[in-house]
Formats: structure tokens, C-alpha cells, sequence
């Protein structure tokens, strides 16, 4: 099974700072407190999606073809996750 | 299927809703023809004894246009992005669920119940005489409800799609478009 990233804390739904990073060849760690990236911010979900508008050179025609939903219901969620990047900006 | 019945508009493309609409409404406009059902507004039915093929293409595309220009109009209010086919898609899509309404001036037997439950309003007992009429008026009625809630389930949620919109202020909004195409309509048929 793949470990999802958790980026909300699952007690207090806020959201999550990667406190520790180690390289496995040579066991290095790195101590701190480090923001996630934007991208990273979102739900997996979101990420998927942003995923899918790239590599569908952000067609969302081409997008809702493949999803199999209407044109107007792919902007929607386009548009939802927009606003939440923006939000995100905003907060960080 | 509970989507599908109630939110086409999710999934299927604007081509085909279009289509589907556009063969929906014909079929509308022929049983209004054949039952002799007159629409002067969306949700406004007359049952008559005679009606004109031309007339009732005619009350039908004024509907259909009264109501996909005042929510395309508030759907670019609500967002820029609104596009003119999703809108026209919902209003055509969603006056299909009133095909079944013509159905009851079968044999313009609407129009002789309405003509007999108003005459024996003037009778002295009118429970009497309309003691017949009565429980099919009611179940017509019941249909002509349902139809309705269907009707304003569709129109909301292709709407909902059409424009993103979200909120109390966008609901408000659309049942005021909702009153405002009722009334136009009327005044224009």
C-alpha cells in the first residue's frame, strides 16, 4: 500500500510542516521547520487533478472527455482549486 | 440514476444534452398540440378545446428564450465564465420532465373536468357534482406538482453547474430570475 502525504493534521485539521528530511544513502538528517509547497498543500484528489490539466496540455475539454464529465463541471473544479491555491497564498 | 434523473448536466457534454433537449422539446410541442395544452408560462398549463400548430411553437420558443436569457444573464452576474450553451442546455433539458403534463387533456378530458368543477361551484352543493371530477383533479394535480419539483431540481442544479455558483446570495438570486421569467412570460403570451 502507498502512504498518502498527510498535509492536515489529523487531530486539529491544521495544516502540517515537514519537521524532518534524511537522505537514505547516507543517513543525513535535517532538523527545522519547513512549509509544504503549494502544491503539496492540496488534497490528493486536487493533485490529481492538477496532475491530469498538465498533462493534458490544460485542455479541459480534452480533461472532461477523459473524466467522463460535462465541460462546465471540470472548469468548476478547476475554479475550486484556484480559489483554494489562492487562498493558501494568502495564508502562508 | 438518481443523478442522472436529477443532474445530467455533471456528466453528459453540452452536445449531447443539446441534442437530447432539442428532440425533448419537439416531442413537448407536439403532445401540446395533440392534447391541446397551452403553456403560457414555465409553469403555467391551459387546457383548451382547439390550439394552432404555429402558436404553440411559438409560446414555446418565447419561453425557452425569456428563461435562458435572464439566467445567462445572472449567470454572468455570478460568473464571468458562464457560457450561453449551459444555460440554454438546462432550460431545454429540464422542460422535457413536462411531457407528461399534456398527457392530461387526453381526449380533452382536462378541459371538460375544469368547465365541470367550476359550473358546479355555482350549484347548490357543489361536493355532490364534484364529487367524480374531484379525486382525478387531485391526482392530476399531484403530477403536475411532482413535474414541477423535478422541473426547479434540474433547472437548479444545470444552473448550479452552468455558473459555479454557491451560497445563499446565488439561491436568492435564481429564485428571484425564476419569479421574474414567470411573469415575463405571462406577460408576453
Amino acid at each position: 500500500m502507498k502512504a498518502k502525504l498527510p498535509v492536515n493534521c489529523p487531530s486539529c485539521q491544521n495544516a502540517m510542516f515537514v519537521a524532518e528530511l534524511h537522505c537514505t544513502v547516507c543517513e543525513t538528517k535535517v532538523s527545522g521547520s519547513y512549509s509544504l509547497p503549494l502544491l503539496l498543500q492540496l488534497l490528493e484528489d486536487e493533485q490529481q487533478f492538477v496532475l491530469q490539466f498538465f498533462l493534458s496540455s490544460g485542455s479541459l475539454k480534452e480533461m472532461a472527455t477523459q473524466m467522463g464529465n460535462s465541460y462546465p463541471t471540470v472548469r468548476n473544479k478547476l475554479d475550486d482549486i484556484i480559489t483554494k491555491i489562492n487562498h493558501l497564498k494568502n495564508k502562508n | 440514476m438518481k443523478k442522472y434523473l436529477l443532474n445530467p448536466f455533471q456528466n453528459y457534454s453540452e452536445r449531447q444534452l443539446l441534442i437530447v433537449g432539442f428532440l425533448g422539446n419537439a416531442l413537448l410541442v407536439l403532445l401540446c398540440f395533440h392534447f391541446k395544452t397551452k403553456f403560457i408560462g414555465n409553469l403555467k398549463t391551459i387546457p383548451l378545446n382547439s390550439i394552432e400548430l404555429k402558436n404553440v411553437i411559438v409560446q414555446h420558443l418565447i419561453i425557452v428564450a425569456i428563461t435562458t436569457l435572464l439566467f445567462f444573464g445572472l449567470g454572468k452576474y455570478l460568473n464571468s465564465k458562464t457560457r450561453f450553451i449551459d444555460i440554454l442546455v438546462t432550460c431545454l433539458v429540464s422542460r422535457i420532465v413536462f411531457c407528461i403534463i399534456p398527457f392530461i387533456n387526453y381526449n380533452n378530458n382536462m378541459f371538460e373536468i375544469t368547465k365541470s368543477v367550476l359550473g358546479s361551484l355555482t350549484t347548490v352543493n357543489p361536493e355532490k357534482t364534484m364529487a367524480n371530477d374531484l379525486p382525478i383533479l387531485l391526482f392530476f394535480t399531484a403530477i403536475v406538482l411532482i413535474s414541477t419539483v423535478w422541473f426547479f431540481i434540474l433547472l437548479y442544479n444545470g444552473f448550479k453547474t452552468a455558473t459555479n455558483a454557491k451560497g445563499t446570495k446565488s439561491i436568492l438570486l435564481f429564485i428571484t430570475a425564476c419569479i421574474l421569467s414567470e411573469i415575463l412570460t405571462r406577460i408576453l403570451i
